[in-house]
């Protein structure tokens, strides 16, 4: 039964530290005795193997795919929505106490709202991009091949972009669940990163042409701008939940802190997908693929 | 030295009997847990002597032996020896002070 048990936990263990040492701790649970000292023993190795997984030699660094980082961000962004916007009117930070400290009150606002902008760029120049490339000889039929996948990227996120777009002015013009002043000003925060992760697809496929490279490393630029205004929103949030927090709980503040890290996480993870594999020299081609995995 | 062995955390005091085990020889993982606990009294259980292990060859003071046996052996290496020697030096002097203080105690 035991020794049964232990197996299961080796099975637990990296790939790549089992490959290397698990057919001989396998070797040493077949042919010592087994106790419940030796399964605790093994489940310890495990997540130290884990914890220390550069140790192991010859295992590559670990890395995740950045779809699912981007997917996971962006879903526990929208997770906090709720303690962080809608739990905004627990603090008694009535609209006039906003237009008070209203510097901070539009500098969050407008930086959130430019960030969209910025992001909404992007596709504007792969698209102008797209269409001068086809002309041009002797690329023009690789140049429009990549202008075909860039366009039917642009038709695949488009919906998605237009709901997230929709939800935010809903949200802006007042529908829905009303929101307190503070919650309005952080409304954006909870959006752009979800808008720059969909557009993100758009530079990624059009580096695949030399052509487009140049029309890449703007957008790649235009979602840097978008990640840094993002940032400044947030501090702008922090200003003011440090006028209206004297009603706060720390779980409030933990909520908001936790909205704001992943907002700008998110974005500065597109940001640098963007800048990092967008080509320096237009005549080389891009070495990885788009929405390849992302080193951790 | 000494800093290098705090690299290796808990597994520390596993990884110096694991490199007095394999100086005198090459040996695999069983004979290695059998040999220690016949030398010191220790009895390590697979996770932890692997976890030792892996350090040591990252470190490259063991190294393994090639061979077409399910149980790899593995040696020490001159690097490794050299660390050795270091520790039971420093284990040493900690004795000696250990016993200068232990006899004051009783004068």
């Amino acid at each position: 039964m035991m020794r049964a048990v232990a197996g299961a936990v080796l099975s637990l263990y990296p790939k790549a530290w089992r490959d290397r040492y698990g057919e001989e701790v396998a070797d040493l649970i077949a042919s010592r005795p087994v106790r419940l000292r030796t399964v605790t023993d093994l489940a310890a190795g495990a997540a130290d193997a884990w914890l220390h997984h550069r140790r192991i030699p010859g295992a590559r660094p670990l890395r995740l795919p950045l779809a699912a980082v981007l997917v996971a961000g962006v879903y526990a962004l929208w997770l906090l929505w709720g303690p962080a916007v809608r739990d905004a009117s627990g603090l008694r930070f009535p609209w006039e106490q906003a237009a008070e400290a209203g510097w901070l009150f539009r500098t969050a606002t407008s930086c959130f709202v430019a960030a969209g902008a910025m992001t909404l760029l992007s596709p504007w120049q792969l698209g102008i991009a797209a269409r001068a490339a086809g002309k041009q000889a002797p690329y023009g039929v690789a140049a429009r091949a990549t202008g075909r996948r860039v366009l039917l990227t642009a038709l695949a996120v488009a919906f998605p972009i237009g709901l997230v777009l929709l939800t935010y002015a809903g949200l802006a013009l007042g529908w829905g669940h009303p929101v307190a002043a503070l919650g309005g000003a952080m409304t954006g925060g909870f959006f752009v990163p979800a808008l720059m992760a969909l557009v993100l697809p758009l530079p990624l496929t059009a580096m695949a042409s030399p052509l487009m490279a140049g029309a890449a490393r703007a957008a790649g630029r235009s979602l840097a701008v978008a990640a840094v205004l993002n940032a400044i929103a947030w501090l702008a949030v922090a200003g003011l939940l440090a006028l209206g927090m004297r009603d706060g709980s720390a779980w409030y503040v933990a909520a908001v802190a936790a909205g704001a890290l992943t907002s700008i996480g998110v974005a500065a993870l597109v940001a640098r997908t963007a800048l990092g594999r967008s080509p320096h020299d237009p005549a080389v081609l891009p070495e990885h693929p788009p929405l390849g995995p992302t080193r951790l | 030295m000494a800093r290098k062995s705090q690299e290796l955390g808990r597994f520390t005091d596993v990884a110096l009997l694991v490199l007095i085990s394999l100086a005198e020889g090459q040996k695999h993982g069983y004979r290695m847990i059998s040999d220690i606990e016949e030398f010191s009294g220790t009895s390590l259980e697979p996770g932890t002597l692997y976890g030792a292990l892996m350090r040591l060859e990252q470190r490259g003071w063991i190294e393994p032996v090639e061979s077409s046996e399910r149980r790899k052996p593995y040696r020490i290496t001159g690097s490794g020896r050299d660390a050795l020697r270091e520790q039971l030096a420093t284990l040493r002097r900690v004795e000696q002070a250990g016993v200068r203080r232990v006899a004051w105690g009783q004068a």
